[in-house]
């Protein structure tokens, strides 16, 4: 009975992991299949989408629905570019967020510049670092729109209106190592852990102080 | 009309798409059936006449042309539907039967035409010779369900499937493109039974005519034409500007395996070495035909080798982020494999024992088929911890068994006993480096030092004059070839090009096969296949659009020019 009931729940388990965590709400023995979960984050995944509910899985339920279908329907991928004139006391260029269609393979679809300067001194630790500065992200201007990409995309970190405005004014810190040879890591802090994490790759011309850097971030999605 | 005219007409038939036009020419040892049916045993079936345009086998081979009936291509052409054989000549033993109109069916009546078995072509008056190829659409009964698709992963490769109906000797597909010539796959076992192929060598968006053939006793089964259309090449890759191709200066090789870089925009080192990276091969006309890119990764991808130990591509994923290699045939599904390279650098080799090479935290490592790693050689025990161990190059020489490490900023190459570890010789500067002659030769700044097979060393150099940092500007750089006296501890200079291009960073010569020499300028972008005497065969640039600097454009890595793409597919290591 046991070794059945291990099965029961080992079943729930595989159907509800193969089905996107389908979840299964009501806790009876006899509970039906939880309801689909919420729309699938990502264009064109729907069905795979969905969050476990909140309530216990029933032993012999079957796996719910689907959720519904994401809402951004083009692969991509996004990113952050920029370049710089940086040294050991300063850091003056910009930063632009990317999407690239055809799932990366294609050209930019959408594009937003910041300029970001330095407004302080970057926490310490950033081991190998040529320079690290604290940088504040300032106006915000759309360089390229494909078809209002950058108005419904899932980017991260959000790059639609609410988050280019919250974008703007923010701070950060990055450094550069530049261990061997030419072009290394782009450094970033991050507040979370309170360490310094190597980012993408990027360049810095040491004779004219400038920088170069291009990272992506993941794969995405734009447009409706 | 002489026998030169007479295959001049069954070429124009051809050409014109004239109907069945039955075994055109023969050759003179006697072909295999007419087009449309030649007079061999077989009649009909070979069809796709034009019954406005031609009749079948009127136009006759010629003896000496020796291509039987290559057979009209009529596109709205019924099958001959007796496929009369050739009035006036047979095929040649070379010659192939004429194959269906795209439309036509084969002949309802004719049995599918085949090489006359007790053909004497070759006369002029001959009959089909023994080996000829069936006629058109004879191949039909052999194949059932065939498929035309596009490669998800690479859209300019298509994916025949098909079902054998009946077993062969052996399975290709025959293809062609507007302007192209008709190309094949790899003849494979043609057992009965599901069947795949793959179309390679095919430009993005490019309708394509492939038909299946089927192989039995030496005559050629050619199913009825399919078409499929290779998709769009994606539009984020760099588009290659061939400036000039004499094709009687450059090798043989019909395509281009290389590597660009999509950045670009300024002139320095801040915009290169940011990616993305794409891995592309192009034909001599600067049509790209395979690519591929990772464009989910901060990796950068610029040293591509073929395998030795297999039919597939390796490619570096480098510098930052999970490092690792991708081993993969060209269709990305015959076999597909990636590994972890903890510490990858800039540079890559493979050996024929299926080992990679490659320098990781100042170290020339290699990891061998098993995946099992060991230190061949540490660059900072062995020259200390003020030595800039930075290589550029990782070139493994089978001759010896050694591997060249390219230093830029010491401007030294150092040549390394790959199962000892010991420093065989170094060239460049310092002590203990083997003397130039000239004296005026040096290393600055080099790059892709490499042993040629004929034991010389090649490098791509700046000149004395114009170390890291110098401005660009015009023959400030060589591609130099060196003999070696290994007793004497003497490079002799032996062939340089100081051009009119300048790599910031980068660049790379090999000596080809035929005696040319294939180079490229790195950030400069441009890539050169040289004559020994310095005349330009092939030059490709991968222009910046972001104009600023024409020394400076799409930095381009490691190419190789390639002449089989199915020797690149064949599957992975044996």
């Amino acid at each position: 009975m046991r070794r059945a009931f291990a099965l029961v729940i080992s079943l729930a388990l595989a159907l509800a992991m193969a089905g996107g965590i389908a979840c299964s709400s009501g806790d009876s023995v006899t509970g039906t299949g939880g309801s689909g979960g919420a729309a699938g984050a990502t264009a064109g995944t729907g069905g795979s989408g969905g969050n476990a509910g909140t309530g216990s899985g029933g032993t012999t339920g079957a796996a719910g629905s689907g959720g519904t279908s994401g809402g951004f329907v083009n692969a991509a991928t996004c990113g952050e570019r920029g370049m710089a004139t940086v040294n050991a006391t300063s850091y003056s260029g910009y930063a632009e967020f990317f999407i690239i269609g055809e799932a990366g393979l294609g050209t930019d679809v959408c594009a937003i510049r910041f300029n970001v300067a330095r407004v302080g001194a970057a926490p310490a630790g950033c081991t190998n670092c040529n320079w690290s500065h604290q940088v504040q992200f300032t106006n915000p201007t759309v360089m390229t729109n494909v078809d209002g990409a950058c108005d419904a995309n899932d980017a991260i970190p959000a790059i639609d209106a609410a988050g280019r405005a919250a974008l703007t004014g923010s701070k950060s810190s990055r450094g550069f190592s530049k261990i061997t040879g030419h072009g290394d890591e782009l450094m970033k802090y991050d507040d979370a852990t309170q360490m310094w994490i190597g980012v993408g790759r990027g360049n810095w011309d040491e004779p004219t102080n400038m920088l170069g850097y291009n990272i992506t971030t993941g794969n995405c999605s734009y447009g409706r | 009309m002489t026998l030169r005219a007479l295959c001049l007409v069954s070429c124009i038939a051809v050409a014109t798409a004239a109907g069945c036009s039955p075994g055109d020419t023969g050759g003179p040892s006697g072909a295999g059936g007419a087009a449309a049916g030649a007079s061999g045993t077989g009649n009909g079936g070979s069809g796709g006449s034009n019954p406005t345009t031609g009749t079948a086998g009127s136009t006759g081979g010629s003896p000496q042309a020796g291509s039987g009936g290559t057979g009209g291509d009529a596109a709205t052409g019924s099958g001959g539907t007796i496929g009369g054989g050739a009035t006036t000549g047979a095929g040649g033993t070379t010659g192939s039967a004429g194959r269906g109109g795209t439309t036509g069916s084969a002949g309802t009546t004719g049995t599918a035409g085949r090489g006359g078995a007790s053909g004497t072509g070759g006369t002029g008056t001959g009959t089909a010779g023994t080996t000829g190829t069936a006629g058109a659409g004879a191949g039909d009964d052999y194949v059932s369900g065939v498929t035309v698709t596009v490669n998800s992963m690479v859209n300019t490769i298509l994916i025949v499937n098909w079902t054998q109906a009946k077993a062969a000797d052996q399975v290709l597909l025959e293809f062609s493109f507007a302007g192209s010539s008709v190309m094949t796959s790899r003849a494979a076992a043609g057992t009965a039974g599901a069947h795949k192929d793959f179309v390679l060598g095919v430009p993005g968006s490019t309708a394509v005519t492939v038909r299946i053939v089927s192989r039995v006793g030496g005559v050629d089964y050619k199913t009825r034409d399919y078409m499929g259309t290779t998709g769009a090449v994606p539009s984020g890759l760099p588009k290659p500007t061939v400036m000039s191709y004499d094709a009687t200066l450059a090798g043989p090789e019909r395509w281009m395996l290389g590597t660009v870089e999509a950045a670009g925009g300024c002139a320095n080192s801040s915009c290169y070495f940011v990616g993305p990276y794409w891995v592309y091969i192009m034909d001599r006309m600067g049509r790209i035909v395979w690519y591929y890119s990772d464009t989910t990764s901060n990796a950068a991808t610029s040293m591509p080798r073929i395998a030795r130990d297999g039919e597939y591509i390796w490619i570096d994923k480098a510098r930052t982020g999970t490092r690792s290699v991708l081993k993969t045939t060209l269709d990305r599904m015959t076999y597909s494999q990636t590994v972890s390279v903890p510490g990858l650098g800039d540079s890559i080799d493979v050996t024929t024992d299926g080992s990679l090479l490659y320098d990781a935290n100042n170290e020339l490592r290699e990891m061998n088929k098993a995946g099992t790693i060991r230190t061949v050689w540490s660059c900072r025990t062995a020259l200390g911890a003020s030595y800039n161990c930075y290589t550029n190059t990782v070139n493994w020489n089978p001759a010896d068994d050694t591997v060249l490490m390219s230093f830029p900023e010491p401007n030294q190459v150092r040549q390394i006993n790959r199962q000892t570890g010991a420093i065989v010789a170094t060239y460049g500067d310092g002590a203990g480096s083997y003397a130039f002659s000239p004296t005026t030769w040096s290393l600055e700044w080099q790059h892709y030092a490499n042993i040629t097979p004929q034991g010389t060393l090649m490098v791509s150099t700046h000149l004395s004059n114009f170390p890291e940092g110098s401005a660009a500007g015009a023959n400030q750089h060589a591609f130099v070839e060196f003999t070696i006296d290994r007793t004497a501890m003497r490079l002799t200079e032996k062939w340089s090009y100081v051009g009119a291009f300048w790599p910031e960073s980068r660049g790379e010569t090999h000596r080809q096969a035929n005696g040319n020499i294939l180079v490229n300028y790195g950030t400069g972008g441009v890539i050169l296949e040289l004559t020994p005497d310095k005349k330009i065969a092939f030059q490709v640039k991968f222009d910046n659009t972001t104009p600023t600097n024409d020394f400076f454009n799409r930095m381009v890595g490691h190419q190789i020019l390639i002449n089989d793409l199915y020797a690149l597919n064949g599957g992975g290591p044996k």
